[in-house]
């Protein structure tokens, strides 16, 4: 019989796999937004970089990918700074660089 | 688990994954009943109309951040006393210094271990209701 702590783990492994399975979404999207980014695109891809960058920062360490967490949040504050009128497009490159190459292989 | 929870939670966030996570937690480790919602308006709606002992709060959010959530929430006399703790990856200092004016129960940065947060909410929660218990024995 499954115990409450064999069910949850079970549970947990699941909301991982899926987890993997939609960053890998979220970093290909990314790495559009920071082409069109590189070839000067408007403050509303920026915008919808940083999203993406924040969402994997925030959920990436608690789905137990600590490191592609960290490079998010590089990510992040490059791209606030290009938002804020700074940066520059070469920090986004190798911050986005240093996204994908953490990226979780989905299971099996 | 030592400390005592919120029976009812309402977890506002637009990330399905962390929606997804924070209610398993919550309701298999501690047995809290955890409703979601997925953006702040939706949260407004829900909380005026069904109060939740405790508002776990995602800042950042595209459309109202949880920042605006919570001051409409206090603006409004059904949602002023809804205890809220922020669960967020924005927490650097001038952050901080934000929520420190919004009067929340606590801050729980993204990320966080999911198997500990029943425990820190129970800690935020548990504080709360100690200063609370000291104001009325004076």
């Amino acid at each position: 019989m499954e115990t409450g702590t064999e069910r949850l783990r079970a549970a947990l492994d699941e909301l991982r796999r899926r987890f993997v399975e939609r960053s890998a979404g979220r970093i290909a999207e990314l790495g559009e937004l920071v082409a069109r980014i590189a070839a000067g695109a408007d403050g509303e891809t920026v915008r919808a970089a940083r999203r993406i960058a924040h969402e994997l920062a925030g959920g990436a360490g608690s789905f137990g990918h600590p490191e592609l967490g960290r490079a998010a949040a590089a990510l992040e504050a490059v791209l606030r700074e290009v938002e804020a009128g700074g940066g520059d497009v070469e920090a986004v490159r190798n911050a986005f660089e240093a996204v994908r190459a953490r990226a979780p292989a989905p299971a099996g | 688990m030592s400390a005592t929870l919120p029976a009812d939670v309402l977890f506002v966030d637009d990330d399905p994954d962390m929606r997804a996570l924070v209610a398993l937690t919550l309701a298999e480790l501690a047995g809290v009943r955890v409703r979601t919602c997925a953006c702040g308006a939706e949260a407004l709606a829900e909380a005026a109309r069904d109060p939740p002992d405790l508002l776990l709060l995602d800042v950042m959010m595209p459309g109202m951040d949880g920042v605006e959530v919570r001051r409409r929430l206090l603006a409004d006399p059904r949602t002023a006393r809804i205890p809220v703790i922020l669960l967020t990856a924005r927490v650097g200092p001038a952050d901080l210094d934000l929520y420190a004016g919004l009067g929340v129960l606590g801050v729980i940065a993204k990320p966080f271990d999911p198997l500990e947060l029943p425990e820190t909410i129970g800690r935020m929660w548990n504080g709360d209701r100690d200063r609370a218990a000291a104001c009325r024995a004076g």
